[in-house]
């Protein structure tokens, strides 16, 4: 089970110079990215609604598990889902 | 769901312990004076080493140890030591369930982190209330109730998950919850170990001991159906207000009301639990008093909801005495629980109540409340996968 965010929150990511987290702060709470579990990029066509995001699926200290993205035109990161 | 169970080891040595604390360190033998004819109860560590035991009779117990201190047990008094375990294990966990006298289990399904939370149990029930505790975690309610009977104070034994048959295998056969008599002729068969039972055919079994040979099997290969029945505190939450100048103004009566309420819902909400009734007792300057008690439709714990029937109650004071003193009672209180189930997957009458209930709910909370999702084959991003579709009957 998750829980999908429909409309994804905008969080505060420390990351490295590839812009892979390294930290995620969310409502008042930061967390380290203990690991990586996958990552991968979805670029929508341009002439539908121009989208490059790089998704991050990750495990954080704690052992939550959520899927989070860096939209690459503004550089914001995104919650978008928590596992179970 | 795993399932902690907390242990309290010789919990009526430890009462006893609580009223005098001059038996600390002492040998202390329950059950009664040792010129009685009785039986042991419960026997402290000290005791114990002298070769006492629960169940032996008084005089064996006191020509094994001379020097102990003999006691009567009192029911009473552990039956309130172990409800002070309960009530606080309750404002800790929403799923209690205490199996008297002596175990307490709590769900761990709202626990990301089960084993810091159950650390944190036993820290707070010793801090609070000066029992020690033993705890073992496992899915099965019996295995945990087992792991925490076979580790010692303070300490927590973990089942891990498809280990429960390893765990029982080697346990004696008298720990299994069935009768004398069926451990009696288990062990005519030549079975004194739990995991013994399962070298014996299942029908043989159930040919001989009926339901309980079923139980048996269960219990000797570590299933149960996991459940726990959740304690419903039957107490009522109360809080008075007395005004030094009777109250005549209606606006700071519902302020007054406002605030008493927003404090019951507080502690409502920090024990997990809702009400169904709330009762207004209103007493006027000239002596009159008005009782008025607000029947919920469903348990509430929001204040906001709360407070605007009771203000309706209180706007009826409107033309009457200024008022000296208000008391808030909330009672049938409940746990706040909810039930998961698919009405869809089931018959055609099942569907009807969905639509039903939907309709209530559209009824209440306007359409948009309850939605249906469908899937979108076209869409890359995983916002654009799903859309909510208006949930009606026609539509299905």
């Amino acid at each position: 089970m998750n829980k999908f965010l429909w409309e994804s929150c905008e969080i505060e990511v420390t990351e490295t110079n590839g812009h892979t987290p390294t930290t995620v702060a969310y409502r008042r709470k930061q967390a380290k990215v203990e690991s990586v579990i996958c990552h991968w990029r979805i670029n929508q066509e341009w002439w539908k609604r121009p989208v490059e995001r790089d998704y991050f699926r990750v495990r954080l200290a704690g052992g939550v598990v959520c899927e989070l993205f860096r939209d690459s035109s503004s550089g914001c990161w995104q919650l978008q889902r928590v596992y179970d | 769901m795993r399932i902690a169970c907390f242990f309290l080891p010789q919990f009526a040595v430890q009462v006893e312990r609580q009223w005098a604390p001059s038996l600390q360190g002492k040998p202390v033998v329950i059950g009664g004076y040792r010129h009685e004819t009785g039986h042991v109860h419960s026997v402290s560590e000290e005791a114990a080493a002298y070769g006492v035991a629960p169940d032996m009779s008084l005089r064996q117990a006191y020509s094994l140890c001379p020097s102990g201190i003999f006691l009567p047990y009192r029911e009473e008094s552990c039956d309130e030591g172990f409800m002070r375990v309960v009530t606080l294990a309750a404002n800790l966990c929403p799923v209690v369930e205490p199996v008297p006298p002596v175990h307490v289990l709590l769900g761990l399904r709202y626990e990301r982190d089960g084993l810091r939370f159950v650390r944190q149990v036993l820290s707070d029930v010793e801090e609070n209330t000066g029992f020690r505790m033993a705890c073992g975690v496992s899915p099965v309610r019996f295995v945990a109730m087992l792991a925490a009977e076979e580790t010692s104070e303070g300490d927590i034994l973990v089942v891990p998950d498809g280990d429960e048959q390893v765990f029982l295998r080697n346990l004696p056969l008298e720990r299994l919850p069935v009768s004398d008599n069926t451990v009696r002729r288990l062990h005519l068969f030549g079975i004194s170990r739990i995991g013994e039972i399962l070298t014996l055919p299942a029908a043989a079994i159930e040919a001989q001991f009926g339901k309980e040979g079923r139980r048996l099997i269960e219990f000797a290969q570590g299933t149960d159906d996991g459940r726990l029945e959740p304690w419903h505190d039957d107490s009522e939450l109360s809080l008075e207000r007395y005004f030094e100048v009777p109250v005549e103004y209606m606006e700071e009566l519902l302020q007054s009301v406002e605030e008493m309420v927003g404090a019951l819902c507080a502690e409502l909400q920090g024990r997990w639990q809702c009400c169904r009734t709330a009762t207004l007792e209103v007493r006027f300057e000239d002596a009159a008093t008005l009782n008025r008690p607000v029947r919920f439709k469903q348990p509430v714990s929001s204040a906001p909801e709360m407070n605007h029937r009771i203000a309706r109650c209180i706007e009826q004071c409107a033309d009457m005495a200024p008022v000296e003193n208000i008391r808030l009672t909330l009672t049938d209180l409940c746990a706040e629980t909810g039930v998961q189930t698919s009405f869809l997957e089931g018959p055609p009458r099942a569907k009807a109540r969905f639509f039903e209930a939907v309709r209530t709910l559209q009824g209440r909370y306007g359409d948009t409340v309850v939605q249906k999702v469908v899937t979108c084959r076209n869409g890359r991003l995983p916002e654009e996968r799903f859309a909510f579709t208006a949930c009606d009957e026609d539509r299905g």
